[in-house]
């Protein structure tokens, strides 16, 4: 029964966001400009760049615009994990609904993972516009990919990911602006986990430090997954990294919340901007 | 620094009093005497740093969910609701937030909405409602599971003289009344406590306070019943 209620929330939550969507209809299409404009770019940046030394140099072989465009749609999921979170719980302290939502039998975990469910579905559809278009239009051509492989290596992702959101978000709900956490994730991650380069043109010491990165061993499975069509033995060292940082991250940081939000109720400033 | 300083103001010191099931209260004090402050300890959006507060039986720290089952808030204004969605959306999204499945929320909203004369505009965005009907959205929201106490801060603040007697008649006569609910509200104005023919309590700004303001000892002899929340 319990089980049932809190997926009927989520399920309430994500209706809530669609039917809020669904008023703002232009924002889809020109989203998927978007994506076209920026998979071109790509695109053109590869073909200036492309070398046999770079595609050599690359982990599966093949283009460059391969390897950029998945490390770009995929780096959407961080960035959204890191967002999303902060953005729920700030837009309802805004719209006054967080204080409404607080007073109900829901918790405020519950309250927020339903909240970034259609970010992260949202995010799913853009990665597959993404991909769309370089099939479409680009050459991007992902005929030997694993795609169960790269859905699960995807799952695991989302949860590494979802525990460094919740960690950043637990700062908001105490200082409610200027998330440092969030910006040291995504720079660090941007930097060193591999998005438009290989970890391995890195320093022997930054290598190390982006051993300590989930996107890292996220963007090495994904592109093992569609661009080498790797079989599972070969991804299980991915996954298996990603669920043991989403092992450590989850509690970790629904602990770290847990004390932030009992603080915030202590201190009275819980839905204050 | 506020979340990691240390706590300095000392809130509600040494307040004491307990409401029986069915009595309508109103606290009435000074600004900054700490009534709503009070109702949002009741409503466990403040955690009490020392004492206890319960809601029929439910600790406010230790079961608050218990006592979110329990209670109904309602803030007054036109805040709190997703624009976009319809009256009926919105409330169905709080119906299941408060742990009620579909058909029963249904069949709550349909009656909360023939209760309070809402059938007509509740299929239409909520952005698009007058204040008046955001409170009755509002007040809504607060009874759809049917709660045994409703926690009222400023009810009629954006409503016209009109409607706010139309609304205080409605709490007083439906909520009470009818629905026997326990009703906790602060007013803004003790003019308007005359209106509310409801039992007064006192929230002393300093706990050490004892003397009863005039314009409350005014309502003191056209109520009875007005008691200073005392140190116990």
């Amino acid at each position: 029964m319990n089980m049932r209620i809190t997926f009927e929330k989520l399920w309430a939550f994500f209706c809530r966001d669609l039917a809020i969507a669904r008023g703002y209809r232009s924002a889809f299409i020109l989203g998927a400009c978007e994506a076209l404009f920026g998979v071109a770019t790509f695109y053109y940046l590869s073909r200036f760049v492309e070398s046999p030394q770079l595609s050599s140099a690359l982990p599966h072989g093949g283009s460059y615009f391969a390897f950029a465009l998945i490390g770009f749609a995929f780096f959407d999921y961080l960035a959204v994990a890191l967002n999303a979170f902060d953005s729920s719980l700030e837009e309802a302290r805004q719209n006054r609904t967080l204080e409404a939502l607080l007073v109900t039998q829901t918790s405020l975990p519950v309250t927020l993972l339903g909240s970034v469910i259609y970010p992260f579905v949202l995010t799913s559809l853009r990665t597959v516009v993404y991909l769309g278009w370089g099939v479409l239009l680009f050459g991007f051509s992902p005929r030997s990919a694993n795609w169960i492989g790269a859905i699960l290596i995807l799952l695991a992702s989302i949860l590494a990911f979802a525990g460094l959101g919740i960690f950043s978000t637990s700062y908001t709900l105490l200082f409610k602006r200027g998330n440092p956490a969030k910006w040291i994730l995504l720079g660090l991650s941007g930097l060193l986990g591999g998005t438009m380069y290989p970890v391995s043109i890195l320093p022997k010491y930054l290598q190390d430090v982006a051993r300590l990165i989930p996107i890292t061993y996220s963007l090495e499975g994904m592109r093992s997954a569609l661009l080498g069509g790797a079989p599972f033995r070969l991804l299980w060292p991915s996954i298996i990294a990603l669920l043991i940082f989403a092992a450590i991250l989850l509690p970790l940081s629904f602990f770290t919340f847990a004390w932030a939000l009992r603080r915030t109720k202590i201190t009275g400033t819980l839905t204050h901007i | 620094m506020q979340p990691v300083a240390r706590l300095t103001l000392r809130a509600l010191a040494g307040v004491s009093f307990s409401v029986e099931p069915g009595d309508a209260v109103a606290l009435i004090g000074e600004n900054g005497a700490g009534k709503s402050t009070l109702l949002r300890v009741l409503a466990t959006l403040i955690l009490p740093s020392r004492g206890q507060a319960e809601i029929s039986g439910c600790d406010v720290v230790s079961d608050g969910a218990g006592a979110r089952k329990q209670l109904g808030y309602y803030t007054s204004g036109d805040e709190g609701f997703y624009g976009r969605l319809t009256g009926r959306e919105n409330l169905r999204l709080f119906a299941t937030m408060n742990n009620l499945m579909r058909r029963e929320a249904s069949r709550r909203i349909d009656e909360l909405a023939e209760l309070l004369g809402m059938d007509e505009i509740l299929e239409r965005q909520s952005r698009t409602y007058s204040t008046g009907m955001l409170q009755r959205l509002g007040l809504a929201r607060s009874l759809l599971h049917a709660p045994a106490v409703l926690l009222l801060d400023e009810p009629t603040r954006s409503l016209d003289p009109l409607a706010a007697v139309e609304f205080r008649r409605f709490l007083k006569d439906d909520i009470v009344g009818r629905l026997g609910t326990t009703l906790l509200l602060p007013p803004t104005h003790s003019a308007k406590l005359k209106k509310w023919q409801v039992e007064l309590y006192y929230l002393p700004k300093d706990a050490s306070l004892r003397s009863i303001p005039r314009a409350v000892s005014v309502h003191r002899q056209a109520r009875p019943i007005c008691r200073e929340l005392s140190n116990t």
